[in-house]
């Protein structure tokens, strides 16, 4: 009994340990908050602070008119910043749920399935996870227009779907599950898209939950992609539109506006990031993956 | 009885098939065929930019990249990179995931401000904020402060080895993730049996976190190391970048491309052969 309190007092305690592991974190973590926080505070500036030199890292006087005017300008000039909130959003979407359902069934097929030839595609599949992007670009112009999708938004969806990462990811983590789950299904009678539907998809959510992060970030951020493929303006995605606005005439005077649309443009992925990251982790413990 | 288990697998192959055929065929569509395209353009000349005509010139390309001046030194300084910053990549994220593992107040929060990067670093975001080294110049930056309260060498040395840390950190979100989902998976029941066997926390390190985690390590080294080679930033990218968007020298960059990629492949080989030996599957 005396034992286990002392045990107890023991876990409660602030132990020089834990006092290292906070201290530790909080300068680790302030390398990598850094630009994040200034990006904050750098769209809350009132206008004659946006270009003292040397910058100011905090805002004294936070006001919300950088945002005003990004909504407003860009409203009068020719495209409202919302539309391209709207493609990005549309782009993003698309392609992370084209991603998962792609990538989950071939997974699915590789691990459970064990088709002949499957060691082969997933070989393949890791050679080309090393091949560099911007040689095969001209090709994969080439097929964009063969397809005739050149100026439109499924070009920037489309050759995303099978990415090589995603299946590998996948993959690895569908091979842990145990096949006496599946076995015990299809002994009553369970249809192999029932197995992937019902059992394969269900028990793999941190799996695939994490493929939806790296999907949705990969695929907001894409820079390349609208600017070869897209000409038409109306049809951009939030990347173009910020060096839209960084660059020409103006430049200074939509300083502001630029400032509030970097954050806009980040938030997304950190909110994807902190709703999926609750996921992986919860999931994880209860999913039966052992 | 033979026979109904084979048609049984022959249909469990047929679906496996089914499974897989739209990833291959998107796949064949947007990776393999253009990575032909890239071989056959590698031995050819282009005639005509505006219909990418071409003409075969064999070995000619591959020739001139050898002979660039620029192209060695570039590819040595990728990999010595790669082989450098690794170890030290697997290690800190391994550290972070295990801190981020405990039951510490706040560690949602920790953990999406390490995965940070990762969503900010491929961003237009990062544009405007210069890259990650940049990070050190932000006002008020580091480095000036540093700068401020030594005299120079000492500041040269602190300013270098802060440099260092961004870099590697800057190169970890991915690898905490991964790391952390593999944590969480370890069931609670190896820790109990060994705290009743008295054993200590660098014992449980060593005899059941690391070898629990091994596949993971493996994958995350070759992840790592794929990461900095298919890196824009690191020079022999901006050297074919240079080359296909700056030149329009297409086939040399493709050539450029096809070495690198023979040769990224080795060393991921090599380092697959290496680990392979050292991951422990749970049966």
């Amino acid at each position: 009994m005396k034992e286990h309190k002392k045990r107890i007092r023991r876990l409660n305690r602030i132990t020089p340990g834990k006092v290292f592991v906070y201290i530790f974190m909080i300068a680790l973590v302030s390398f990598t908050a850094l630009p994040l926080v200034y990006m904050v505070f750098h769209a809350l500036k009132p206008v004659d602070e946006l270009f003292i030199f040397p910058p100011k890292f905090i805002t004294t006087r936070p006001t919300l008119n950088n945002f005003q005017e990004l909504f407003a300008a860009m409203d009068s000039t020719s495209i409202p910043f919302t539309r391209y909130i709207f493609n990005s959003l549309v782009v993003s979407i698309i392609t992370v749920a084209g991603t998962v359902v792609v990538c989950t069934m071939g997974a699915f097929a590789l691990t459970k399935l064990r088709m002949p030839g499957g060691n082969l595609i997933f070989n393949i599949i890791v050679a080309t996870l090393m091949f560099s992007a911007p040689v095969t670009q001209i090709a994969n112009y080439l097929v964009v227009k063969e397809l005739h999708m050149l100026d439109t938004t499924w070009a920037l969806i489309v050759p995303k779907i099978a990415g090589s990462y995603y299946l590998f990811l996948l993959k690895q983590n569908f091979g842990e599950i145990p096949d006496a789950l599946l076995e015990a299904a299809k002994i009553d009678g369970c249809s192999y898209w029932g197995l992937y539907s019902k059992i394969i998809i269900p028990v793999t959510r941190p799996a695939w939950a994490t493929a939806i992060v790296f999907a949705f970030v990969a695929s907001w951020n894409d820079f390349s992609g609208p600017m070869i493929y897209i000409q038409t303006q109306v049809k951009q995605t939030l990347p173009l539109a910020l060096q839209l606005l960084q660059g020409g005439p103006g430049q200074v005077a939509r300083a502001g506006a630029f400032a509030a649309a970097t954050l806009v443009t980040t938030l997304p992925t950190i909110i994807v990031f902190c709703a999926m990251q609750s996921k992986v982790i919860n999931t994880m413990t209860h999913s039966g993956i052992k | 009885m033979k026979k109904r288990s084979s048609s049984l697998e022959k249909r469990r192959s047929r679906s496996g098939y089914l499974f897989v055929l739209p990833w291959v065929i998107g796949f064949a569509a947007f990776q393999l065929w253009p990575m032909y395209k890239s071989f056959m353009l590698s031995f050819s000349k282009v005639t005509s930019v505006s219909g990418l005509k071409t003409a075969w010139i064999g070995w000619e390309n591959y020739k001139a990249v050898f002979a660039d001046v620029d192209f060695l030194p570039a590819f040595w300084n990728t990999l010595w990179t790669t082989v450098l910053y690794t170890p030290f990549i697997i290690v800190i994220s391994l550290v972070i995931a295990i801190l981020l593992n405990r039951k510490i107040k706040g560690r949602g929060v920790f953990r999406v401000i390490f995965f940070l990067p990762v969503l900010l670093g491929s961003g237009a975001v990062m544009a405007q904020l210069g890259n990650a080294a940049n990070i050190m110049q932000l006002p008020p930056s580091i480095e000036q402060y540093v700068n401020y309260y030594f005299n120079s060498d000492i500041a040269n040395f602190i300013n270098q080895i802060l440099e260092q840390i961004v870099r590697v950190f800057w190169k970890t979100g991915v690898q905490i993730i991964i790391f952390l989902g593999g944590l969480q998976s370890i069931s609670d029941s190896y820790y109990e049996a060994a705290k009743v066997d008295n054993a200590n926390a660098w014992d449980m390190l060593w005899k059941i976190t690391l070898p629990m985690l091994s596949p993971l390590m493996y994958l995350n080294v070759i992840y790592t190391v794929i990461d900095s080679f298919r890196s824009e930033n690191n020079e022999i990218s901006s050297l074919i970048i240079n080359q296909v968007y700056e030149y329009s020298n297409y086939s040399y960059g493709s050539a450029m491309g096809w070495i690198y990629f023979v040769i990224s492949f080795s060393v991921v080989l090599l380092a697959t052969l290496i680990f392979r030996r050292y991951v422990y599957y749970e049966k």
